[in-house]
C-alpha cells in the first residue's frame, strides 16, 4: 500500500459489512495499511450509487480510481474470487 | 447479477461519508485537490467470495 501512497493515491476498502465485523477482519488481517469503509446503513447506498450492489445485498468486486480533481478516471469489474492486480491498478495511478 | 452502471469516466465521482472500522468519518470530497483515491469495493469480510 506504500506504493499506492508514493503515487499521492489514498486506498479506501468498501464492503457492506458492519463496523465490528470490519474491525475485526483488519485485526486479523495483521493491519492492512488502508481503511476500510462500512456501507452497512442504509445498506448498500454507495455501493448501488457506484452500480455495484449485487442482489445479494454485497458488492460485486471492483475498483475505481478517482482522480485529484473528483472525476472518476478508471474502473474495473471482478470475478467474485479473482484478486485485482495490484500492478495494473499502480500503473493507472502511476499516470494521474 | 444485477448490475447498474450509470457513472461515466471523466464525471464526478459521487460523493460520500462513511465510517471507517476506526470509526472515523471519511468523506470522498475531502480529497479532492489533494489526492487520488482508489476505491475497491469487495464482497464480504472474513469468507472467500
Amino acid at each position: 500500500m506504500k506504493k499506492f501512497a508514493d503515487y499521492n493515491t489514498q486506498v479506501l476498502g468498501i464492503s457492506t459489512d458492519s463496523l465490528f465485523t470490519l474491525a475485526a477482519f483488519s485485526e486479523k488481517c495483521g493491519g492492512l495499511g488502508f481503511p476500510l469503509l462500512s456501507d452497512f446503513w442504509p445498506h448498500g447506498q454507495v455501493s448501488l450509487t457506484y452500480g455495484v450492489l449485487r442482489a445479494e445485498g454485497f458488492p460485486q468486486r471492483s475498483v475505481f480510481i478517482i482522480d485529484k480533481q473528483g472525476n472518476l478516471n478508471w474502473v474495473k469489474l471482478y470475478e467474485l474470487q479473482r484478486q485485482p492486480d495490484n500492478e495494473e491498478l499502480l500503473a493507472i495511478v502511476r499516470k494521474l | 447479477m444485477r448490475m447498474i452502471h450509470q457513472l461515466k469516466i471523466g464525471e464526478a465521482a459521487p460523493d460520500f461519508t462513511l465510517k471507517d472500522a476506526k470509526k472515523n468519518e471519511v468523506s470522498l470530497s475531502s480529497f479532492k485537490g489533494k489526492q487520488n483515491v482508489l476505491l475497491a469495493f469487495f464482497p464480504l469480510a472474513f469468507t472467500p467470495v
